[in-house]
């Protein structure tokens, strides 16, 4: 009872970010404003984690089963992809590391600078 | 068997069995590359093409699994809010780390799209390919990317990122474990945090924080730019 009751607020806060997300002059996907919005409620203390806990982790537990169906919609996309597979994998591999390295020296550049900081003071 | 394949309960029985059977392998193979819905896509696909059942009649059932992931994504929050002491405490560090990284994945992949003359479609499918999954499909299908392709790229990354990360920071010479899990965590999301939190409870703690903070810059990232 408890699960389900978590799981219609979870819900209801989608459908409200659908709601709004209607109103906005640009599109924004509404399952991340629904993510802001819950942020916002947990953050302002209106709702506590007990209160969607139940709900949250049983659909945060399962979340690779949901994106299972539209995986398997890559059947229907096969001929868009032909012959571009080497491209994508390069790509992919590219990407990963310059995003690595750039967030890894970013990050070790800041904690570093902030430890002399607050050893010099 | 029409009035079988035709019912939704179709696509939801084949989805629970394949992906219980992919995390049965994944128990017994305990490598990254044996990702449960890595195996459970093809094994899908398999029954479909043996007997000759349309994809239109699985979706049936798939659709009401993908109507669960917007809640699911919504429920993201809960995990973001779980890790506020970590992420208050590394403030600075995670916050420039994710936003150095999340620019660096968006311009290096769009520069690269275009150098292999990949259509829009394309494009916008691989964008957001660091981060989460849940994100990143909102985030491609609002681009007018494909959410199939999007996902396996996804998922293609973040396996990498767990095999060759390690590696990778070595070369790069870098020894601070809040350095190297944010990065993981911004370069190959939840697959590269299970790789993270072998390396260590900081690098695991910081890669967690940062999947959620990297994929609420590449949202604005991508919305706005």
């Amino acid at each position: 009872m408890k699960t389900l009751r978590q799981l219609s607020l979870l819900f209801a806060i989608y459908l409200g970010a659908v709601w709004i997300c209607s109103l906005l002059p640009f599109s924004f996907p509404a399952s991340v404003l629904g993510m802001a919005l819950l942020l916002l409620l947990l953050f302002t203390g209106v709702v506590k984690p007990r209160q969607v806990e139940l709900g949250a982790d049983l659909l945060l537990e399962n979340m690779m089963f949901l994106f299972l169906p539209a995986g398997v919609s890559i059947l229907e996309y096969y001929p868009l992809l032909r012959g571009k597979v080497l491209a994508l994998v390069l790509i992919a591999l590219i990407t990963l590391a310059v995003t690595l390295a750039a967030s890894a020296l970013t990050a070790g550049a800041v904690a570093a600078l902030l430890r002399r900081r607050r050893g010099g003071a | 068997m029409d009035a079988v394949t035709q019912s939704p309960l179709f696509g939801i029985a084949l989805s629970a069995a394949a992906f219980s059977a992919g995390v049965w392998i994944n128990r017994r193979v305990k490598l990254s590359v044996a990702n449960p819905i890595l195996i459970a896509i093809p094994l899908v696909i398999l029954c479909l093409l043996l007997t000759g059942t349309p994809l239109e009649h699985y979706q049936r059932g798939g659709e009401v699994i993908n109507m669960l992931l917007s809640p699911a994504t919504v429920a993201l929050a809960l995990s973001i809010y779980r890790q506020r002491e970590i992420l208050r405490e590394n403030f600075l560090p995670v916050l420039l780390g994710c936003l150095a990284g999340c620019c660096a994945s968006v311009g290096s992949t769009l520069a690269l799209c275009r150098l292999f003359g990949l259509d829009d479609a394309l494009t916008a499918s691989l964008l957001p390919k660091s981060v989460t999954t849940p994100i990143a499909v909102e985030l491609s299908r609002q681009g007018g990317g494909v959410a199939a392709v999007t996902i396996v790229v996804v998922l293609f990354t973040g396996i990498a990122g767990a095999a060759l990360a390690p590696a990778m920071l070595r070369l790069l010479r870098i020894t601070d474990p809040v350095a190297a899990g944010v990065a993981i965590g911004t370069a190959s999301h939840g697959i590269g945090t299970a790789r993270a939190l072998q390396l260590g409870k900081v690098q695991g703690a910081m890669s967690g924080v940062a999947i959620g903070v990297s994929g609420i810059i590449t949202v604005l990232l991508l919305t706005f730019w």
